[in-house]
């Protein structure tokens, strides 16, 4: 039997026993009905799977898991595919696992202020749920219409509120989990106090490189009793992130801070979702206070103060709640806006320490120049968190590549500042050959130890977060078959 | 050549030295490792692993009696050395110190500098010792009296520098709040007990100092309906500690109790003037609360304090609303019980009728009765934070599910092959 035929038979083996254990309408294999899986958000990094199958419960997943296992075969966890890094992009040869179907809240406890549930519950409608009990789930990403608690679990998703409210991994209590042998277990615990190693808190945010989670108890918050929102117009980006460092230096903690330069101003104000923003304005810093009602006026007060200081054109609140949506729609709209300025759009994501962002600011904006690009920033200015995106044409080779290498000169710009390379959207395999900007070896190599214990077969979303080349000894012999696209 | 003359050979004379006995469980050590600097601590793990030998590693010695048994530990590893902050940033709100580093002195310099009307910052972090370290609170997961608001340290550590037993020095996370690069190996650190690398140095997000803090005391009953309004009190958005204890506790704490029985509730407000003068009127209307001294330092002590052979103490970790039954059923099994009601979190304490030492039948029905409340509470955790040594023999004192134990030891095997770390200390037996 030659090495193809002896291949294609043991995949037929697979998607059988597949088929047997989850029914033939969870198990997807015609070409056409795999293509819509062969990427997530990461556009520019797609491969076809050898089957997608979507279980509904927990015993399934475990199912699938050990059948691959057993027969060697790698297996990608996915979400809603709303990733920004490709952490969710299959390999050829390999079982996408999409856990979409899971789609139930288990249990609300409003007094004790947690819920259950599956990993394809969708971020926004966890709080839409629970929201008549006064609760909210408050990591927020920006795709949290479309994007699943199981995904945002897997990347330790964040969003505007973070500064505040924290990321994933503060709101995760305990998750069930399969691990990449199969066996279901459970991690954490309800009060959020587990004994023994937090391997909960290394779970959350491992990018479904550690097994799979299937269930998810996350801790609710009471929804603030007072919001002030302020929108504050500047001439340039430098005096909206200076802003930034002096409202956070006033004793309270905002809930967002986020600001838009004037390319995204621009943008937003040319398209449909045109919010009434100066398009001559530098920068819109969009600033967001919760909490008891009577701490409010002070903070404003400040607020008000600080944006004085650093010259800004105008401070406006939000009146009432529309025109608290009508400040945050040019927010929430802007990566939409974009789509006018070239068919593609490439989001970068990178942190620096707060205090740097007018000093990197002005780096990026000035490496989009130097490489004639279509640069434009919004980004959650009170966690440092940078997102330059770059509108370009993928169809224009040599536009490719000036975007590859401006994005490899912001992300080192950032690390020279003290920063890191991914606040937010993850790995993936979109920076996984940039961990050696900010860790050396033995760094890389306590992350692979903590894989290895794990994912020892290295089946469970292979070659994704952590470099491969460099670790040749250790790479997952399993997973081959795969051309890289080239990033540059 | 023993290990102390290796690594005198290779580090300096001034590295090592035998003195005053550390007691670990009936285990004591004279044998002293005590490196100048992280390049120090290093390479001399790496030789301890060379040596076969194994360390206890010690900061400020606060929290050693918890853990089980050491196996054959050689000497004693003290980070007191790694000292130092060595940046403040006032502007972003993040510090970063040496291991060895106290507590109270990281505290005393973010008190200062920064924010409107000097309000400065704090490290939402706490001990009752003076002597506490910043890696050992981070390495025991420590939590205070304030946990309520301040959160485990899981949530305050954003970067980690970190020797392994086998020598490298690696780092993860770092000085920015936002980081999703990589394994979040600093929440694998964190209350591992030293047992999977040695901190070398953190950095920490800080909070806001409020601007107004105040004290109040009210006693409550021994009912559901008090359950729900301490919860609730815990829950004011100006609470920074909330506490309950039973009369038991109340005593060995010389604190005063409510001539009517049952339970004190201890609040601690923390925040703007509004919100505090706020919430400290809903204290006082709803439960009679009057104004108290601060009891945090008193109500740490209680469930820090080792009780050796005298007595045990267990934490268990409950649902919130779970804490005011359990703390019950505890206090019918005779032991006094302390409890963060917000945060879910009970501590009993148990000492022997007499005074002295726990004999075994008093040792063996105060563990069964502990074990039992918490086998009837659903997804409750439980350790043992003090227990004689001899009835550590027997068990782990951090009660872990079989999965997580498996995971726990195939981790210290791929991080700590020759067992140099704490060995036999950390949950799971690892």
């Amino acid at each position: 039997m030659s090495a193809t035929h002896a291949e294609g038979s043991r995949a037929g083996g697979v998607l059988r026993s597949l088929e047997a254990a989850l029914g033939r309408d969870a198990c997807l294999t015609r070409p056409e009905d795999l293509f819509a899986y062969e990427c997530d958000g990461l556009t520019l990094e797609a491969a076809r799977p050898m089957a997608v199958v979507l279980p509904r419960r927990a015993e399934e997943v475990a199912t699938v898991v050990r059948i691959c296992a057993q027969a060697d075969v790698p297996f990608v966890p996915r979400g809603a595919g709303t990733g920004l890094s490709g952490g969710a992009r299959p390999l050829p040869g390999a079982v996408l696992i999409e856990c979409s179907r899971m789609n139930r809240i288990l249990e609300v406890d409003p007094d004790d202020r947690i819920a259950v549930v599956q990993p394809g519950v969708v971020n926004a409608d966890l709080t839409k749920a629970v929201a008549h009990h006064g609760l909210f789930y408050a990591p927020d990403p920006s795709s949290q219409l479309a994007c699943t608690i199981g995904g945002n679990v897997a990347e330790n998703s964040g969003g505007p509120h973070t500064l505040k409210h924290g990321t994933t991994t503060n709101h995760v209590l305990a998750v069930e989990f399969v691990l990449p042998d199969g066996r279901l277990t459970r991690l954490g615990s309800d009060s959020g106090h587990a004994e023994g190693l937090d391997l909960r808190g290394v779970v959350v945010g491992s990018e479904g490189t550690l097994g799979i989670v299937t269930e998810v108890t996350v801790r609710l918050t009471p929804t603030p009793e007072g919001v002030e929102t302020l929108l504050a117009i500047f001439p340039d980006v430098v005096s909206a992130c200076r802003t930034v460092g002096r409202i956070i230096t006033g004793g309270f903690v905002p809930a967002a801070l986020e600001i838009l330069d004037q390319r995204t101003i621009q943008a937003v104000e040319d398209s449909v979702y045109a919010a009434g923003l100066p398009r001559d304005a530098g920068a819109v810093l969009l600033i967001e206070l919760d909490g008891p009602a009577c701490d409010l006026p002070d903070q404003v007060a400040h607020v008000r103060a600080a944006s004085d200081a650093e010259g800004a054109d105008s401070v406006r609140v939000a009146a009432d709640d529309v025109e608290r949506a009508q400040f945050w729609m040019a927010r929430k709209a802007s990566f939409g806006a974009m789509g006018r300025l070239g068919p593609d759009l490439y989001v970068h994501d990178a942190v620096v320490p707060r205090k740097s962002l007018p000093e990197v600011m002005q780096k990026v904006c000035e490496i989009g120049d130097r490489y004639r690009l279509k640069l434009s920033n919004v980004f959650h200015a009170g966690d440092g968190n940078l997102h330059p995106n770059i509108s370009f044409d993928r169809r224009d080779e040599d536009e490719l590549s000036r975007v590859m290498n401006a994005g490899r000169e912001i992300l080192e710009t950032c690390v020279a500042a003290g920063g890191v390379i991914t606040g937010e959207h993850g790995v993936g395999v979109e920076k996984r050959d940039f961990m050696d900007l900010v860790f050396d070896a033995d760094d890389l190599s306590a992350m692979h130890r903590l894989r290895d214990a794990f994912n020892p077969a290295g089946l469970c979303n292979p070659e994704k977060v952590l470099p491969t080349p460099r670790f040749c000894a250790e790479a997952n012999p399993k997973a081959r078959g795969y051309d890289r696209v080239p990033f540059e | 050549m023993n290990v102390l003359d290796v690594l005198q050979d290779a580090l300096g004379p001034d590295c090592v030295h035998e003195g005053a006995a550390t007691e670990l469980d009936g285990t004591w050590l004279t044998a002293c490792f005590a490196p100048a600097d992280a390049e120090a601590l290093a390479r001399g793990l790496s030789l301890i692993g060379k040596a076969a030998a194994s360390v206890v590693v010690r900061g400020g010695g606060t929290r050693l009696a918890l853990g089980n048994l050491p196996i054959d530990p050689a000497l004693v590893l003290s980070t007191k050395r790694l000292a130092g902050v060595d940046t403040f940033d006032p502007d972003d709100g993040v510090v970063h110190a040496g291991a060895g580093t106290s507590i109270a002195e990281i505290q005393q310099t973010v008190r200062v500098g920064g924010g409107a009307d000097d309000a400065g910052w704090e490290l939402p972090m706490e001990s009752a010792s003076p002597h506490a370290t910043l890696g050992g609170l981070i390495a025991t997961a420590a939590v205070g009296p304030r946990v309520t608001a301040f959160g485990p340290p899981r949530d305050v550590v954003l970067g980690l520098e970190v020797a392994l037993a086998t020598g490298e020095r690696t780092h993860c996370g770092g000085r920015v709040v936002k980081n999703v690069t990589g394994y979040d190996l600093g929440k694998l650190y964190t209350g591992s007990f030293g047992s999977l690398g040695v901190i070398e140095a953190a950095w920490l997000r800080l909070r806001p100092r409020p601007k107004c803090v105040s004290w109040w005391a009210a006693p409550i009953g021994d009912d559901d309906a008090a359950d729900v309004l301490a919860l609730a009190a815990a829950r004011l958005s100006s609470t920074r500690a909330a506490i309950v204890a039973n009369r038991s506790a109340a005593r060995c704490l010389d604190l005063p109790v409510s001539p009517e029985g049952g339970r004190c509730l201890w609040l601690e407000l923390a925040g703007a003037p509004a919100a505090t003068e706020r919430d400290a009127a809903w204290l006082t209307g709803e439960l009679a609360a009057e104004s108290s001294v601060d009891v945090s330092a008193e109500v740490h002590g209680f469930v820090e304090e080792p009780l050796g052979s005298r007595g045990i103490r267990a934490r268990l970790a409950v649902r919130s609303t779970a804490v005011g039954r359990v703390s019950r059923a505890l206090d019918l099994a005779g032991f006094g019980v302390v409890s963060h009601p917000g945060a879910g979190l009970i501590y009993a304490n148990r000492v022997a009728d007499s005074g002295g030492d726990m004999d075994s039948a008093e040792l063996a029905d105060a563990i069964v009765g502990v074990e039992s409340v918490a086998a009837g509470e659903p997804g409750a955790a439980l350790r043992f934070e003090s227990l004689p040594t001899v009835a550590k023999r027997d068990r782990d004192v951090f009660v872990v599910d079989p999965v997580s134990a498996e995971l726990s030891r195939d981790l210290k095997h791929r991080f700590d092959p020759k067992g140099v770390l704490n060995r036999g200390r950390a949950p799971g037996g690892v």
